[in-house]
Protein backbone atom coordinates (compact mmCIF):
# COMPACT_ATOMS: atom_id res chain seq x y z
CA UNK A 1 0.00 0.00 0.00
CA UNK A 2 2.72 2.01 0.05
CA UNK A 3 2.39 5.10 2.67
CA UNK A 4 -0.57 4.60 4.97
CA UNK A 5 -1.89 7.66 4.66
CA UNK A 6 -1.40 9.86 1.59
CA UNK A 7 -1.54 13.47 1.53
CA UNK A 8 -0.79 13.89 -1.89
CA UNK A 9 -3.78 11.46 -3.01
CA UNK A 10 -5.91 13.71 -0.67
CA UNK A 11 -5.17 16.92 -2.56
CA UNK A 12 -4.97 15.43 -6.01
CA UNK A 13 -8.64 14.41 -5.66
CA UNK A 14 -9.77 17.08 -3.43
CA UNK A 15 -11.00 19.49 -6.68
CA UNK A 16 -12.81 15.93 -8.21
CA UNK A 17 -14.98 15.76 -5.09
CA UNK A 18 -15.47 19.68 -4.94
CA UNK A 19 -16.82 19.84 -8.41
CA UNK A 20 -19.84 17.60 -7.22
CA UNK A 21 -20.61 20.13 -4.14
CA UNK A 22 -23.25 21.43 -6.54
CA UNK A 23 -25.65 18.55 -6.08
CA UNK A 24 -25.28 19.08 -2.47
CA UNK A 25 -26.18 22.99 -2.44
CA UNK A 26 -28.76 22.62 -5.45
CA UNK A 27 -30.69 19.52 -2.90
CA UNK A 28 -30.46 21.85 0.28
CA UNK A 29 -31.43 24.55 -1.17
CA UNK A 30 -34.10 23.08 -3.35
CA UNK A 31 -35.65 21.18 -0.22
CA UNK A 32 -35.16 23.81 2.30
CA UNK A 33 -37.13 25.76 -0.08
CA UNK A 34 -40.27 23.57 -0.72
CA UNK A 35 -39.73 22.69 3.21
CA UNK A 36 -40.51 26.58 4.18
CA UNK A 37 -43.37 26.64 2.10
CA UNK A 38 -45.03 23.19 3.51
CA UNK A 39 -43.98 24.25 7.03
CA UNK A 40 -45.91 27.41 7.22
CA UNK A 41 -49.16 25.41 5.78
CA UNK A 42 -49.00 23.06 8.21
CA UNK A 43 -48.34 25.90 10.66
CA UNK A 44 -50.97 28.01 9.92
CA UNK A 45 -53.56 24.27 9.81
CA UNK A 46 -52.54 23.44 13.24
CA UNK A 47 -52.84 26.80 14.77
CA UNK A 48 -56.37 28.10 12.80
CA UNK A 49 -57.21 24.25 14.16
CA UNK A 50 -58.81 23.37 10.70
CA UNK A 51 -61.28 20.56 11.78
CA UNK A 52 -59.31 17.39 10.08
CA UNK A 53 -56.53 18.68 8.75
CA UNK A 54 -54.35 19.61 11.86
CA UNK A 55 -55.34 16.32 13.23
CA UNK A 56 -53.59 14.83 10.32
CA UNK A 57 -50.61 17.67 10.38
CA UNK A 58 -49.81 16.62 13.75
CA UNK A 59 -49.67 12.81 13.13
CA UNK A 60 -47.53 13.94 10.15
CA UNK A 61 -45.33 16.32 11.95
CA UNK A 62 -44.65 13.46 14.61
CA UNK A 63 -44.40 10.94 11.62
CA UNK A 64 -41.53 13.02 10.45
CA UNK A 65 -39.70 13.58 14.01
CA UNK A 66 -40.15 10.04 15.03
CA UNK A 67 -38.16 8.56 12.54
CA UNK A 68 -34.85 8.53 10.93
CA UNK A 69 -34.36 10.05 7.64
CA UNK A 70 -32.89 7.54 6.51
CA UNK A 71 -35.64 5.13 6.83
CA UNK A 72 -38.04 8.16 5.25
CA UNK A 73 -35.24 8.44 2.53
CA UNK A 74 -35.85 4.38 1.74
CA UNK A 75 -39.67 4.41 2.39
CA UNK A 76 -40.00 7.07 -0.27
CA UNK A 77 -36.93 6.00 -2.68
CA UNK A 78 -37.89 2.53 -2.63
CA UNK A 79 -41.39 2.09 -1.34
CA UNK A 80 -43.00 4.90 -3.49
CA UNK A 81 -42.15 2.84 -7.25
CA UNK A 82 -43.94 0.12 -5.90
CA UNK A 83 -46.85 2.50 -5.07
CA UNK A 84 -47.34 4.34 -8.62
CA UNK A 85 -46.78 0.46 -9.91
CA UNK A 86 -49.97 -0.72 -7.80
CA UNK A 87 -51.57 2.49 -9.29
CA UNK A 88 -51.16 2.13 -12.75
CA UNK A 89 -47.97 3.90 -13.17
CA UNK A 90 -46.00 2.24 -15.98
CA UNK A 91 -42.10 2.40 -15.06
CA UNK A 92 -41.81 4.31 -12.16
CA UNK A 93 -38.19 3.51 -12.09
CA UNK A 94 -37.43 5.39 -14.75
CA UNK A 95 -38.20 8.41 -12.32
CA UNK A 96 -34.77 10.32 -11.45
CA UNK A 97 -33.77 9.29 -8.29
CA UNK A 98 -33.52 12.83 -7.55
CA UNK A 99 -37.05 13.60 -7.72
CA UNK A 100 -37.80 11.48 -4.58
CA UNK A 101 -34.66 12.59 -2.52
CA UNK A 102 -36.61 16.52 -3.24
CA UNK A 103 -39.55 15.11 -2.28
CA UNK A 104 -38.31 13.13 0.85
CA UNK A 105 -36.15 16.14 1.89
CA UNK A 106 -38.70 18.57 1.63
CA UNK A 107 -41.19 16.51 3.72
CA UNK A 108 -38.94 15.78 6.14
CA UNK A 109 -37.48 19.62 6.79
CA UNK A 110 -40.91 20.52 6.32
CA UNK A 111 -42.00 18.50 9.24
CA UNK A 112 -39.17 20.19 11.42
CA UNK A 113 -39.90 23.94 10.02
CA UNK A 114 -43.80 23.51 10.78
CA UNK A 115 -42.90 23.17 14.74
CA UNK A 116 -40.43 26.07 14.11
CA UNK A 117 -42.71 28.59 11.62
CA UNK A 118 -45.20 27.14 15.01
CA UNK A 119 -43.58 28.81 17.58
CA UNK A 120 -42.72 32.07 16.01
CA UNK A 121 -46.57 32.09 14.76
CA UNK A 122 -47.41 31.74 18.21
CA UNK A 123 -45.05 34.10 19.46
CA UNK A 124 -45.90 36.96 17.23
CA UNK A 125 -48.42 39.58 19.34
CA UNK A 126 -52.12 38.81 19.13
CA UNK A 127 -52.54 42.59 18.99
CA UNK A 128 -51.29 42.37 15.73
CA UNK A 129 -53.47 40.09 14.13
CA UNK A 130 -56.29 42.32 15.61
CA UNK A 131 -54.90 45.53 14.40
CA UNK A 132 -54.52 44.17 11.02
CA UNK A 133 -58.08 42.86 11.12
CA UNK A 134 -59.73 45.57 12.86
CA UNK A 135 -57.71 47.93 9.47
CA UNK A 136 -60.03 45.41 7.13
CA UNK A 137 -57.43 42.67 6.01
CA UNK A 138 -58.84 39.90 4.99
CA UNK A 139 -57.08 36.66 7.21
CA UNK A 140 -54.80 35.76 4.08
CA UNK A 141 -53.52 39.41 4.07
CA UNK A 142 -52.64 39.92 7.37
CA UNK A 143 -50.97 36.32 7.52
CA UNK A 144 -48.93 37.32 4.33
CA UNK A 145 -48.09 40.95 5.04
CA UNK A 146 -48.54 41.43 8.88
CA UNK A 147 -47.92 38.40 11.01
CA UNK A 148 -45.35 36.02 8.72
CA UNK A 149 -42.79 38.54 7.92
CA UNK A 150 -42.63 38.78 11.61
CA UNK A 151 -42.87 35.17 12.76
CA UNK A 152 -39.91 34.84 10.01
CA UNK A 153 -37.67 37.20 11.76
CA UNK A 154 -38.43 35.52 14.62
CA UNK A 155 -37.57 31.98 13.23
CA UNK A 156 -34.33 33.08 11.63
CA UNK A 157 -31.86 31.31 14.07
CA UNK A 158 -33.79 27.95 13.93
CA UNK A 159 -34.13 28.06 10.49
CA UNK A 160 -30.61 28.74 9.57
CA UNK A 161 -29.68 25.89 12.35
CA UNK A 162 -32.42 23.75 10.32
CA UNK A 163 -30.83 24.84 6.82
CA UNK A 164 -26.98 22.89 8.44
CA UNK A 165 -29.18 20.11 9.27
CA UNK A 166 -30.47 19.71 5.72
CA UNK A 167 -27.08 20.57 4.68
CA UNK A 168 -25.92 18.10 6.73
CA UNK A 169 -28.50 15.20 6.34
CA UNK A 170 -27.19 15.38 1.94
CA UNK A 171 -24.57 13.32 3.11
CA UNK A 172 -27.08 10.58 3.71
CA UNK A 173 -28.97 10.49 -0.39
CA UNK A 174 -25.61 8.80 -2.31
CA UNK A 175 -28.19 5.92 -0.24
CA UNK A 176 -30.41 6.06 -3.10
CA UNK A 177 -28.32 6.18 -6.62
CA UNK A 178 -28.07 9.98 -6.44
CA UNK A 179 -24.29 10.87 -7.34
CA UNK A 180 -23.04 13.31 -5.17
CA UNK A 181 -19.24 13.65 -3.32
CA UNK A 182 -20.22 10.55 -1.35
CA UNK A 183 -20.82 8.09 -4.18
CA UNK A 184 -18.00 9.37 -6.07
CA UNK A 185 -15.52 8.80 -3.27
CA UNK A 186 -17.22 5.87 -2.46
CA UNK A 187 -16.69 4.53 -6.19
CA UNK A 188 -12.76 6.33 -6.37
CA UNK A 189 -12.20 4.67 -3.01
CA UNK A 190 -13.26 1.28 -4.08
CA UNK A 191 -10.50 2.14 -7.25
CA UNK A 192 -8.07 3.49 -5.04
CA UNK A 193 -8.33 1.49 -1.43
CA UNK A 194 -7.58 4.98 -0.46
CA UNK A 195 -10.98 5.89 1.67
CA UNK A 196 -9.98 7.99 4.81
CA UNK A 197 -8.19 10.72 2.56
CA UNK A 198 -11.28 11.12 0.31
CA UNK A 199 -13.60 10.93 3.01
CA UNK A 200 -11.35 13.71 4.85
CA UNK A 201 -11.20 15.73 1.54
CA UNK A 202 -15.01 15.85 2.11
CA UNK A 203 -15.14 16.27 5.51
CA UNK A 204 -13.60 19.18 4.58
CA UNK A 205 -15.71 20.79 1.86
CA UNK A 206 -18.62 20.33 4.70
CA UNK A 207 -16.97 22.22 7.25
CA UNK A 208 -16.31 24.65 4.92
CA UNK A 209 -20.21 24.62 3.81
CA UNK A 210 -21.54 24.97 7.14
CA UNK A 211 -19.25 27.45 8.16
CA UNK A 212 -20.26 29.73 4.73
CA UNK A 213 -24.15 28.84 5.85
CA UNK A 214 -23.26 29.68 9.22
CA UNK A 215 -21.92 33.44 8.57
CA UNK A 216 -24.77 33.93 6.07
CA UNK A 217 -27.43 33.38 8.46
CA UNK A 218 -25.44 35.31 11.00
CA UNK A 219 -25.37 37.97 8.62
CA UNK A 220 -29.06 37.87 8.11
CA UNK A 221 -29.97 37.55 11.41
CA UNK A 222 -27.85 41.09 11.92
CA UNK A 223 -29.55 42.92 8.99
CA UNK A 224 -32.91 41.75 10.19
CA UNK A 225 -32.94 42.95 13.61
CA UNK A 226 -32.48 46.08 12.26
CA UNK A 227 -35.83 46.71 10.70
CA UNK A 228 -37.65 46.97 13.90
CA UNK A 229 -36.36 49.57 15.98
CA UNK A 230 -39.13 49.39 18.57
CA UNK A 231 -37.51 45.43 19.33
CA UNK A 232 -34.08 45.89 19.43
CA UNK B 1 -48.09 -10.81 -2.06
CA UNK B 2 -50.09 -10.06 -5.28
CA UNK B 3 -52.71 -6.92 -3.12
CA UNK B 4 -51.48 -4.33 -1.77
CA UNK B 5 -50.10 -4.06 1.75
CA UNK B 6 -51.16 -7.81 2.83
CA UNK B 7 -51.57 -7.67 6.48
CA UNK B 8 -50.57 -11.16 7.41
CA UNK B 9 -47.65 -9.80 5.55
CA UNK B 10 -47.04 -7.01 7.43
CA UNK B 11 -47.45 -9.28 10.77
CA UNK B 12 -44.80 -11.48 9.37
CA UNK B 13 -42.43 -8.57 9.05
CA UNK B 14 -43.05 -7.05 12.11
CA UNK B 15 -42.35 -10.33 14.47
CA UNK B 16 -38.95 -10.85 12.51
CA UNK B 17 -37.86 -7.04 13.18
CA UNK B 18 -39.06 -6.26 16.31
CA UNK B 19 -36.26 -8.75 17.63
CA UNK B 20 -34.01 -6.43 16.29
CA UNK B 21 -35.07 -3.08 18.14
CA UNK B 22 -33.34 -4.20 21.55
CA UNK B 23 -30.24 -3.97 19.64
CA UNK B 24 -31.09 -0.07 18.18
CA UNK B 25 -32.12 0.99 21.67
CA UNK B 26 -29.02 -0.72 23.24
CA UNK B 27 -26.99 0.85 20.72
CA UNK B 28 -28.33 4.34 21.82
CA UNK B 29 -28.16 3.86 25.33
CA UNK B 30 -24.59 3.06 24.97
CA UNK B 31 -23.49 5.37 22.93
CA UNK B 32 -25.22 8.04 25.27
CA UNK B 33 -23.21 6.90 28.18
CA UNK B 34 -19.95 7.08 26.49
CA UNK B 35 -21.12 9.99 25.07
CA UNK B 36 -22.25 12.03 28.20
CA UNK B 37 -18.81 10.70 30.00
CA UNK B 38 -16.99 12.71 26.71
CA UNK B 39 -19.19 15.74 27.07
CA UNK B 40 -18.42 15.87 30.66
CA UNK B 41 -14.96 15.43 30.46
CA UNK B 42 -14.55 18.08 27.66
CA UNK B 43 -16.81 20.37 29.32
CA UNK B 44 -14.80 20.60 32.25
CA UNK B 45 -12.12 21.16 30.14
CA UNK B 46 -13.68 23.83 28.96
CA UNK B 47 -14.72 25.35 31.82
CA UNK B 48 -11.60 25.57 34.07
CA UNK B 49 -9.93 26.92 30.37
CA UNK B 50 -6.88 24.07 31.15
CA UNK B 51 -4.23 26.03 28.65
CA UNK B 52 -3.86 23.59 25.56
CA UNK B 53 -6.74 20.93 25.96
CA UNK B 54 -9.44 23.22 26.43
CA UNK B 55 -8.68 24.99 22.73
CA UNK B 56 -8.56 21.78 21.50
CA UNK B 57 -12.08 20.69 23.14
CA UNK B 58 -13.07 23.77 21.46
CA UNK B 59 -11.92 22.69 18.24
CA UNK B 60 -13.42 19.10 18.48
CA UNK B 61 -16.85 20.81 19.76
CA UNK B 62 -16.46 22.70 16.42
CA UNK B 63 -15.39 20.08 13.73
CA UNK B 64 -17.77 17.38 15.16
CA UNK B 65 -20.94 20.11 14.94
CA UNK B 66 -20.38 20.39 11.29
CA UNK B 67 -19.98 17.29 10.33
CA UNK B 68 -22.66 15.05 8.94
CA UNK B 69 -22.90 12.00 11.39
CA UNK B 70 -22.41 9.47 8.17
CA UNK B 71 -18.80 11.20 7.19
CA UNK B 72 -17.98 11.36 11.24
CA UNK B 73 -18.63 7.32 10.67
CA UNK B 74 -16.95 6.60 8.09
CA UNK B 75 -14.07 8.46 8.76
CA UNK B 76 -13.66 6.09 12.11
CA UNK B 77 -14.34 3.16 10.33
CA UNK B 78 -12.00 3.60 8.20
CA UNK B 79 -9.13 5.92 9.98
CA UNK B 80 -9.16 3.75 13.42
CA UNK B 81 -7.67 0.81 11.60
CA UNK B 82 -4.85 3.47 9.38
CA UNK B 83 -4.09 4.99 12.93
CA UNK B 84 -3.67 1.53 14.49
CA UNK B 85 -1.84 0.52 11.54
CA UNK B 86 1.09 4.00 11.75
CA UNK B 87 1.24 3.46 15.47
CA UNK B 88 2.23 -0.35 15.08
CA UNK B 89 4.03 0.15 12.12
CA UNK B 90 2.81 -3.13 10.25
CA UNK B 91 -0.01 -4.75 9.06
CA UNK B 92 -0.17 -7.76 11.59
CA UNK B 93 -2.94 -5.04 14.04
CA UNK B 94 -4.64 -4.91 10.65
CA UNK B 95 -4.97 -8.65 11.22
CA UNK B 96 -6.41 -8.22 14.46
CA UNK B 97 -8.73 -5.53 13.71
CA UNK B 98 -11.28 -7.98 11.50
CA UNK B 99 -12.24 -9.12 14.95
CA UNK B 100 -13.39 -6.22 16.51
CA UNK B 101 -17.46 -5.83 15.76
CA UNK B 102 -18.54 -3.07 13.76
CA UNK B 103 -20.71 -1.98 16.21
CA UNK B 104 -17.43 -1.23 18.22
CA UNK B 105 -17.01 1.77 14.78
CA UNK B 106 -20.52 2.63 15.27
CA UNK B 107 -20.42 3.05 18.95
CA UNK B 108 -17.26 5.16 18.77
CA UNK B 109 -18.55 7.40 15.53
CA UNK B 110 -22.04 8.49 17.01
CA UNK B 111 -20.03 8.99 20.35
CA UNK B 112 -17.82 11.44 18.99
CA UNK B 113 -20.77 12.99 17.32
CA UNK B 114 -22.85 12.99 19.98
CA UNK B 115 -20.57 14.24 22.77
CA UNK B 116 -19.86 17.57 20.47
CA UNK B 117 -23.35 18.04 20.63
CA UNK B 118 -23.54 17.22 24.35
CA UNK B 119 -20.77 19.51 25.46
CA UNK B 120 -22.12 22.60 23.92
CA UNK B 121 -25.84 21.24 26.02
CA UNK B 122 -23.56 21.20 28.79
CA UNK B 123 -21.93 24.32 28.26
CA UNK B 124 -25.13 25.98 28.50
CA UNK B 125 -26.44 24.22 31.30
CA UNK B 126 -23.34 25.36 33.17
CA UNK B 127 -23.83 29.15 32.21
CA UNK B 128 -27.18 28.87 33.27
CA UNK B 129 -26.35 28.55 37.06
CA UNK B 130 -25.81 31.25 38.81
CA UNK B 131 -22.33 32.21 39.81
CA UNK B 132 -22.63 32.75 42.97
CA UNK B 133 -23.37 29.25 43.63
CA UNK B 134 -19.49 28.45 42.83
CA UNK B 135 -18.54 31.28 45.09
CA UNK B 136 -20.43 30.23 47.83
CA UNK B 137 -19.53 26.77 47.37
CA UNK B 138 -16.21 27.19 47.50
CA UNK B 139 -16.04 30.18 50.34
CA UNK B 140 -17.85 27.20 52.83
CA UNK B 141 -14.70 25.83 52.28
CA UNK B 142 -15.71 22.95 49.25
CA UNK B 143 -12.86 22.01 47.23
CA UNK B 144 -12.91 22.61 43.72
CA UNK B 145 -14.85 18.94 42.45
CA UNK B 146 -17.29 18.74 45.50
CA UNK B 147 -18.50 22.58 44.10
CA UNK B 148 -19.07 20.70 40.72
CA UNK B 149 -20.27 17.52 42.04
CA UNK B 150 -22.30 18.61 44.54
CA UNK B 151 -23.86 21.94 43.56
CA UNK B 152 -23.43 22.66 40.51
CA UNK B 153 -24.34 19.77 38.56
CA UNK B 154 -27.59 19.02 40.21
CA UNK B 155 -28.83 22.79 38.95
CA UNK B 156 -27.10 22.29 35.75
CA UNK B 157 -29.09 18.93 35.09
CA UNK B 158 -32.65 20.19 35.44
CA UNK B 159 -31.95 22.68 32.45
CA UNK B 160 -29.76 20.30 30.83
CA UNK B 161 -32.41 17.48 30.78
CA UNK B 162 -34.91 18.16 28.07
CA UNK B 163 -32.13 19.06 25.71
CA UNK B 164 -30.45 16.01 26.42
CA UNK B 165 -33.58 14.14 26.50
CA UNK B 166 -34.43 15.38 22.70
CA UNK B 167 -30.39 14.36 21.46
CA UNK B 168 -31.36 11.54 23.05
CA UNK B 169 -34.27 10.86 20.67
CA UNK B 170 -31.94 12.33 17.83
CA UNK B 171 -29.12 9.49 18.45
CA UNK B 172 -32.41 6.83 18.85
CA UNK B 173 -32.68 8.33 14.95
CA UNK B 174 -29.33 8.58 14.08
CA UNK B 175 -27.97 5.01 14.89
CA UNK B 176 -29.87 4.13 11.57
CA UNK B 177 -26.97 5.22 9.91
CA UNK B 178 -24.87 2.62 11.36
CA UNK B 179 -25.83 -0.23 8.91
CA UNK B 180 -23.80 1.52 6.42
CA UNK B 181 -21.02 -0.05 8.50
CA UNK B 182 -22.63 -3.57 8.24
CA UNK B 183 -24.41 -3.40 11.68
CA UNK B 184 -27.25 -5.42 11.72
CA UNK B 185 -29.69 -2.98 14.22
CA UNK B 186 -33.72 -2.76 13.32
CA UNK B 187 -32.87 -0.36 9.78
CA UNK B 188 -29.75 -3.03 8.50
CA UNK B 189 -32.37 -6.06 9.46
CA UNK B 190 -34.90 -4.05 7.72
CA UNK B 191 -33.11 -2.84 4.12
CA UNK B 192 -31.90 -6.65 4.28
CA UNK B 193 -35.06 -8.21 4.72
CA UNK B 194 -36.54 -5.52 2.17
CA UNK B 195 -33.85 -6.84 -0.68
CA UNK B 196 -34.22 -10.36 0.27
CA UNK B 197 -38.30 -10.20 -0.16
CA UNK B 198 -38.12 -7.11 -2.66
CA UNK B 199 -41.12 -5.96 -0.64
CA UNK B 200 -39.53 -2.26 0.08
CA UNK B 201 -42.70 -0.41 1.00
CA UNK B 202 -44.09 -3.29 3.27
CA UNK B 203 -40.65 -3.15 5.27
CA UNK B 204 -39.86 -0.23 5.35
CA UNK B 205 -43.48 1.01 6.68
CA UNK B 206 -43.30 -1.64 9.56
CA UNK B 207 -39.76 -0.35 10.40
CA UNK B 208 -40.61 3.25 10.24
CA UNK B 209 -43.54 2.06 12.38
CA UNK B 210 -41.06 0.55 15.36
CA UNK B 211 -38.89 3.62 15.07
CA UNK B 212 -42.03 6.11 15.40
CA UNK B 213 -43.30 3.98 18.98
CA UNK B 214 -39.65 3.45 20.21
CA UNK B 215 -39.34 7.77 19.83
CA UNK B 216 -42.38 7.70 21.64
CA UNK B 217 -41.93 5.75 24.20
CA UNK B 218 -38.79 7.48 25.25
CA UNK B 219 -40.22 10.71 24.68
CA UNK B 220 -43.26 9.87 27.26
CA UNK B 221 -40.15 8.49 29.28
CA UNK B 222 -38.31 12.32 29.77
CA UNK B 223 -41.03 13.54 30.28
CA UNK B 224 -41.51 11.93 33.14
CA UNK B 225 -37.96 12.26 34.37
CA UNK B 226 -38.28 15.85 33.75
CA UNK B 227 -40.96 16.22 35.63
CA UNK B 228 -39.06 13.99 38.76
CA UNK B 229 -36.59 16.08 38.20
CA UNK B 230 -37.77 19.40 38.68
CA UNK B 231 -38.42 18.74 42.30
CA UNK B 232 -35.10 20.61 43.01
CA UNK B 233 -36.29 24.03 40.76
CA UNK B 234 -39.81 23.44 42.08
CA UNK B 235 -38.13 23.13 45.48
CA UNK B 236 -36.50 26.40 44.71
CA UNK B 237 -39.16 28.70 43.59
CA UNK B 238 -41.64 28.01 47.16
Amino acid sequence: MGTIFSVEYMIKSFPTLLSLVDVTIIVTVVSDFFAIIIGCIIALTRINKVPILSRLCALYVSFIRGTPFLVQLYLICFGMPQVLGYFGVEDPRSIPGMAYVFLVMSLHEGGYIAEIMRGSILAVDKGQMEAAKSIGMTGFKAYTRVILPQAFRMAIPALGNNVISTLKSTALIFNVGVVDMMRRAELMGSFSYRHLELYVDIAIIYIGLCFIVQFGIAKLEHCTQMKNPAVS
Amino acid sequence: MGEFLNPAFLLEIFNYLVRYVPITIGLAVGTMLLSCLLALIITILRYNKVPLLGKLADLYVLLCRALPSMILLYLVFFGIPILLMAFSGTAKSAMLLRNIPPIAFAVCGLTLHTGAYLAEIFRGALQSVNIGQTEAALSIGMTWSQAFFKVILPQASVFALPLMANQFLNLLKGTSIAFMISVMELFGAASVLAADNNAYLEVYIVAAGLYWTTSICFEKIALRLEYNLSYFKRGANK
